[in-house]
């Protein structure tokens, strides 16, 4: 057989790698200049917008961070520490409650579990804001209004994240749990031993998810800490308070600096678990 | 099925608490005024006053919480006034004070008083134009007889009558307004001598000195200096050079924001006011601006942007659908000589021209500051062609202090903030309501900022305030919408009397929808 | 109740059977009753209250003024024409839908299209994984504020970058062009990641004895893959359309300088608008027609649902070879 040149080889991979690298840099192109104009004088922006990078040397700054940063009226040093004790607290309570639940949902057998999982389904097409002023005054009534238990505990009944965890465990062989089970251990040996050594990737995934959604929530969180002490806020609500404060445009750059900071850390965060998504994701399975 | 159960007494408890409540609706509802008169009203704290031999009243580490419109940069002179307040009442009064922008705080102070009144504001300070529909949704208390109990001597007669006419509600003071404030104008005056133009005085002025400035820069003959001048980065702010008409483009010596703030907040709503028109029907409280006195208001701000055959001006001042910030980079290089900034920027722009042109007279030489007074109409002869469309700030007494101390103490501090809207409250550019206060040299008139550019604000009885209406939402977004619809590109053909008529209509629409939910 | 006695072994069967029932559903209730307790709480609750002010006229600041309103808030809302929050409701349902239109099957195809390429494996396909799920990991308010001065009509960058003289947020019709980009391109990477792992999970025999078949390379796309990967299409499609028909924030964000603004309301933003001001007595008018907004989405989706269901013999083919393989 003739061997195929190494062209006709590649041809997908080729064609792909062209494509991809033409998509990856529209999608960094916004990005990238974000954070090129948040080092930028506002003033020169205006002045010279046809050029991405500052006109000159002077028009270089970190002066908008520096103004953010060392601002009194702006302590975001708590800011990042308050959405970090959330965003993690909610992920860590959350995967517990739903792992948990999924298991009941996939390995115990009663009346009414389909039934049930598909009515959990069925109510994501609730639109939030139908919730959004009785579960305010829910939370005032619990007396957890201006705490970050206000803001933790609502987004503990999400049921996205329930149904990704089901169907990671639905790929678990059946035959690992039942072989268990006539081992004689319990089922809680079983969730402990089995399941859970298994799912890190996908209970990484959603915990991504999870920290993400409880990381870029504004509306709700303005409600529940926006009258609390500044120092309470998290830092998406601080940040708001300084593009409100700063909404003349002569300001561009402390604006984009803003964005800038509320980005950096969950692009960390992201960096690091990356490698595992698709993985974690592909455990799922997503079968029936 | 665990939820099932659950859920059923929880349906029921709510539907019979919403069902109890109902029942028993008070005389408050939607349309009645309960607005209760001076012999009706009754006094719904707790009494828990102290008094001394004398029968003044004792507070003793008494902690009251205020709530301000303020943001930047007014909360920051704000709270050097608050900080004095606290170090007078040093063992008695102590005041933490929260800001929150007008976007979301009234519907915040609304939600706390209703679901969370144990953290709600003792004091809030707002704007005057608002208390009409609080105190209709019974958020705030009226404060005279508190400032009785406080043994303050509050006279009517000593604040500036359109702003504490605001403040009244029936026969019952609800508030204690504090000042007023719009926006300016701002000039480079050192472009206007260079080029032999003297600074406008009223709208024909303006409109001749700006055609002028267009007619010198299209001909190459305009002298300009600024920042960044010579577009290379030269950056000699002192130097003057020709304005080149045609590497620059056409000169726009007055750029306007047609996309927000200026024209929405203050200007569009002094033009009619200054045609002779009004936004608020006094008998009713709906929409007043559909008249011709307001179209032509409007149709002079159009002007601006689309000059006509019979308009003032034959250039335009400005680019159309410009933005928020519109004129700021213009005004530091000198290719625009005139720009729109709020009242409060006054501190701001004074120091950047003293620091811009500290060798060549400071700010006093290089910038001239002009009120909208006759600036947006052509006839300067009635007695409204200087009315200046403003907003004013006022504090009241929230309803959910329970504690008559606290709501006493409370209007000591509105009493206090009143007394001192001179001093550093000048610098922040803010006209007093008070009388006392604006002919007293020692707190105004001698005040370094009154002098610096407060002094050319005009007189505080020039300034109007929307008058207050229930339906103060419906017809400001309704007039919102009419203006900008009149100044963007889109609609330049549009007759403004249509535009207003479809918006007054869509106004009447929600009114009545509101009324009959 | 005979009198005869029970003999040890069905005595012992009842017994054991009666206390695995009870330990069994026992520990249901253990494990599911922490997501359960959150969920009743948070959501239902919630919930509920909503529902029944919808059906209240609800003033929130003033609550002795409420009244019974039965079903006249959703009447005026769906049925009234001449009311305002008839206009507003359906114009801005019809603005979401069309736009849920467009962006929903871009949302579909478009990661789908990466995910394939992707799966080529190029060379570093972690990188091009890893920046296509990128913006949707940032706040709302932060990547819309970058957009906002990438668009400005006096200072953006896109301007001067392609020569145009367009006030990208001025007119209406650009500004929905800018949102819809803007939807995209932070709204691809969750389901690029699903579509990506799905294909990844395929049995790459299939493949090889759809070749064998005689499939060329197209024909084994649309054939083979598409249908292994129904599921995650499925959840995918889903959860796009729920999403979108809430579509707010990046309006708001957007289209603040937009004329006239009315063009690009949402149904959320339309209810927003009502919340914001002193027009407290709207509450239940406003629960109501999230309520309707809710019913709409129900639909839709429901109608999605029934569309892409599991029919009879649907993978038959699929199913039978692995079965074949199995046994061999």
């Amino acid at each position: 057989m003739r061997k195929r040149s190494w062209l006709s080889r590649n041809k997908a991979r080729l064609f792909s790698t062209v494509v991809l690298l033409a998509v990856c840099f529209v999608i960094l192109f916004p990005l990238v200049w974000g954070l090129v104009t948040s080092f930028r004088d506002g003033l020169d922006l205006q002045g010279h917008p046809s050029d991405f990078f500052p006109s000159k040397g002077e028009a270089w700054t970190f002066e908008n961070y520096i103004e953010i940063f060392t601002s009194e009226e702006y302590p975001v040093g708590n800011w990042i520490l308050n959405s970090f004790l959330v965003s993690t607290l909610t992920t860590v309570f959350y995967l517990t409650i739903i792992s948990f639940a999924a298991y009941a949902f996939v390995f115990f057998r009663f009346r009414f579990r389909n039934a049930l999982f598909y009515f959990l389904l069925a109510t994501m097409t609730v639109p939030g804001i139908v919730l959004t002023a009785p579960q305010f005054t829910n939370i005032v009534a619990m007396d957890l209004n201006k705490t970050i238990w206000g803001l933790i505990l609502p987004g503990l009944c999400g049921v996205y994240g329930l149904f990704l965890v089901r169907q990671f465990f639905l790929g678990i062989p059946i035959d690992l749990v039942e072989n268990a089970r006539i081992d004689g251990a319990s089922n809680f040996t079983i969730f402990r031993k089995v399941v859970l050594p298994l799912g890190k990737s996908a209970l990484l995934v959603e915990g991504l998810f999870s920290f993400l959604g409880s990381w870029n929530d504004l509306q709700w969180a303005q409600l529940v800490l926006g009258r609390a002490d500044p120092k309470q806020w998290t830092l998406t609500i601080g940040l708001a308070k300084v593009i409100e404060g700063n909404q003349t445009f002569s300001n561009v750059g402390i604006q984009l600096a803003c964005a800038i900071i509320s980005m950096v850390p969950v692009l960390i965060l992201f960096l690091i678990v990356q490698d595992r998504i698709v993985e974690g994701v592909a455990m799922t399975g997503i079968k029936r | 099925m665990k939820r099932n159960i659950l859920t059923l007494p929880l349906l029921l408890l709510t539907t019979l608490t919403l069902g109890s409540c109902a029942g028993t609706s008070t005389s408050g509802g939607g349309t009645s005024t309960s607005y209760p008169s001076i012999d009706e009203w009754e006094d719904d704290s707790v009494d828990d006053i102290v008094t001394d031999g004398a029968g003044n009243v004792v507070f003793d580490d008494v902690e009251i919480s205020m709530w301000s419109v303020t943001t930047n940069p007014d909360s920051v002179y704000q709270d050097q006034i608050i900080d004095e307040f606290n170090r007078a009442y040093e063992g008695q009064i102590h005041v933490t004070v929260y800001h929150e922008s007008r976007y979301s705080i009234f519907s915040n102070l609304v939600s706390t008083v209703a679901q969370d009144p144990e953290n709600a504001p003792d004091l809030f300070y707002g704007y005057g134009e608002r208390i009409a529909s609080l105190v209709d949704n019974d958020i705030f208390v009226p404060m005279g007889p508190y400032l009785e109990m406080a043994d303050i001597g509050f006279d009517r007669n000593n604040f500036e009558k359109a702003l504490i006419d605001n403040c009244y509600i029936g026969d019952m003071l609800y508030g204690i307004p504090y000042g007023v404030d719009s926006a300016i104008i701002f000039a480079r005056k050192d472009i206007l001598e260079e080029n032999g133009l003297a600074v406008p005085t009223n709208l024909t002025e303006l409109a001749d000195v700006c055609d002028a400035l267009v007619d010198k820069a299209a001909a190459g003959e305009l002298m300009i200096r600024g920042e960044d001048s010579d577009n290379a980065g030269a950056g000699d702010v002192y130097a003057w050079r020709k304005y080149n008409p045609t590497l620059e483009g056409t000169y726009y010596p007055f750029p306007i924001s047609s996309g927000d703030m200026w024209i929405n907040a203050y200007v569009a709503q002094t033009a009619v006011y200054q045609n002779g028109g009004s936004l608020v029907r006094e008998e009713d409280g709906h929409a007043n601006w559909n008249s011709p006195e307001a179209e032509k208001g409007l149709q002079i701000l159009r002007d601006f942007l689309y000059p006509t055959a019979t308009s003032v001006n034959r250039h335009p001042f400005s680019k159309a659908d410009l933005n928020y910030d519109a004129g700021v980079t213009e005004f530091l290089r000198g290719t625009g000589v005139f720009k729109l900034d709020g009242a409060w920027s006054g501190y701001t722009n004074y120091t950047l021209m003293d620091n811009m042109y500290g060798k060549d007279g400071g700010a006093k030489e290089n910038l001239a500051i002009i009120n909208l007074g006759n600036m947006l109409t052509t006839d300067n002869t009635t007695s409204y062609s200087k009315t200046i469309f403003g907003d004013s700030h006022a504090a009241s007494i929230v309803s959910s202090t329970t504690s008559r101390t606290k709501r006493v103490a409370a209007s000591i501090l509105a009493n206090y903030l009143a007394e001192n809207s001179g001093g550093v409250w000048t610098q922040a550019g803010h006209l007093p309501a008070s009388l006392i206060v604006q002919n007293s040299h020692d707190l105004y008139l001698d005040n370094e900022y009154y002098e610096k550019y407060v002094q050319y604000y005009g007189s505080p009885s020039q300034y109007v305030t929307a008058l207050p209406t229930k339906y103060y939402d419906e017809v400001s977004d309704s007039f919102s919408v009419a203006l900008k619809a009149a100044m963007a590109s889109t609609y330049k053909d549009r007759p403004i009397a249509d535009i207003l008529q479809e918006n007054y209509e869509d106004c009447e629409l929600r009114i009545s929808d509101r009324e009959d939910l | 109740m005979t009198g005869r006695r029970l003999t040890l072994e069905e005595y012992s069967r009842r017994e054991a059977r009666l206390t695995s029932l009870f330990r069994k559903y026992g520990l249901v209730l253990l494990f599911t009753l922490p997501y359960f307790v959150m969920f009743g709480l948070f959501f239902l609750y919630p919930f509920v209250k909503g529902l029944i002010m919808s059906l209240y006229k609800y003033n929130y600041a003033n609550p002795a003024e409420n009244e019974w309103r039965g079903f006249q808030n959703f009447y005026k809302i769906l049925f009234d024409a001449e009311s305002s929050y008839f206009q507003d409701f359906w114009s801005s349902l019809g603005r979401t839908v069309t736009v849920n239109l467009v962006l929903v099957p871009l949302c579909i195809l478009i990661p789908l299209l990466l995910a394939y390429l992707v799966n080529t494996k190029p060379w570093g396909y972690k990188w091009y994984r890893a920046i296509i799920y990128l913006p949707g990991i940032f706040p709302l308010t932060a990547t819309g504020v970058i957009f906002l001065n990438l668009f400005n009509y006096q200072y953006g960058f896109v301007n001067s970058l392609f020569g145009t003289d367009v006030n990208w947020l001025l007119n209406p019709e650009t500004t929905w062009v800018v949102i819809v980009l803007f939807c995209i391109w932070g709204g691809i990477g969750t389901n690029f990641v699903i579509f990506s792992a799905g294909l990844q999970g395929i049995d790459k025999s299939l493949f090889e004895a759809g070749a064998i078949d005689g499939a060329n390379k197209l024909q084994q796309v649309v054939c083979i893959s598409l249908p292994q990967i129904k599921n995650q299409l499925i959840i995918g499609l889903f959860t796009t359309i729920t999403g979108y028909m809430n579509l707010y924030g990046q309006n708001y964000i957007l289209g603040a300088f937009t004329q006239p603004q009315k063009d690009i309301y949402t149904v959320i933003y339309v209810i927003q608008n009502q919340l914001m001001g002193t027009r407290y007595e709207v509450y239940g008018m406003v629960s109501a027609m999230a309520i309707c907004l809710g019913l709409f989405i129900g639909l839709f989706t429901g109608l999605q649902m029934f569309v892409t269901r599991e029919r009879k013999g649907g993978h038959r083919h699929a199913k039978a070879f692995l079965a074949f393989q199995k046994q061999g």
